[in-house]
């Protein structure tokens, strides 16, 4: 979700459940998530909740309330837009989504080390942004950080990323780096 | 830099995406299975 138009952060982070303080080994009723914040002049909600569940399978029944599908609903447009994507998916697919529709309650913030975790993972890339963040939630809430880490999923085009590569802050190595990286995912 | 945003929240080191931030974010949070 963090290379998508108009997207500017995102977290990873436990919500939706009752324990206090929830870990990633001690998550009790809560439910792994991601937050994003999103400017709504260049995209809307709708194609948000259009893009989530194309990214996953949310037919199947869910694993667990660790892993389930569900959107969380910050307010009444949020949920009846929801309902109203949701009930056009299943008539256009002619079977059931199994996403639960949920009002937002409090997010709590992963573990630093699942942050961005692909972009953490790159050796180039992940001590560049160390660099330029040495405080880690200045990290968590870089828009660039967001963008870099999605295209390093294989999310978005080589030419969406040779748009945006001058504002994201690389040097020409990580500039190479992250070019030679989305190639090989469009390969 | 953005012409309207507070010089106090500025560093030159940043990337350019993260200083032009728009002010008025709204908020979603979802569940991928």
């Amino acid at each position: 979700m963090g290379c998508k138009q108009g997207v500017a952060r995102t977290r990873v982070g436990y919500t939706g459940g009752t324990a206090p303080d929830p870990t990633y080994k001690r998550l009790g009723d809560h439910t792994e998530s991601v937050q994003t914040d999103f400017d709504p002049a260049a995209v809307d909600y709708r194609e948000l909740l259009e893009l989530f569940w194309r990214s996953h399978n949310a037919s199947r029944p869910a694993w667990s309330r660790q892993y389930m599908s569900a959107v969380f609903y910050l307010d009444e447009e949020q949920e009846r837009l929801a309902s109203e994507v949701k009930r056009s998916l299943e008539e256009a697919a002619g079977r059931e989504l199994r996403t639960e529709i949920l009002s937002a309650s409090r997010f709590y913030l992963a573990e630093d080390y699942h942050q961005k975790y692909i972009l953490q993972g790159d050796r180039i890339l992940g001590q560049e942004f160390r660099r330029m963040y040495p405080e880690f939630s200045d990290f968590v809430d870089s828009p660039a950080a967001a963008k870099v880490n999605g295209y390093l999923y294989g999310c978005g085009s080589l030419e969406q990323v040779r748009t945006e590569l001058s504002s994201l802050g690389l040097s020409a190595k990580g500039a190479d780096h992250l070019l030679s990286r989305v190639r090989r995912h469009g390969s | 830099m953005a012409p309207d945003a507070p010089t106090d929240t500025i560093r030159a080191d940043r990337p350019l995406m993260d200083i032009a931030v728009p002010q008025s974010l709204q908020t979603a949070c979802f569940a991928f299975g």
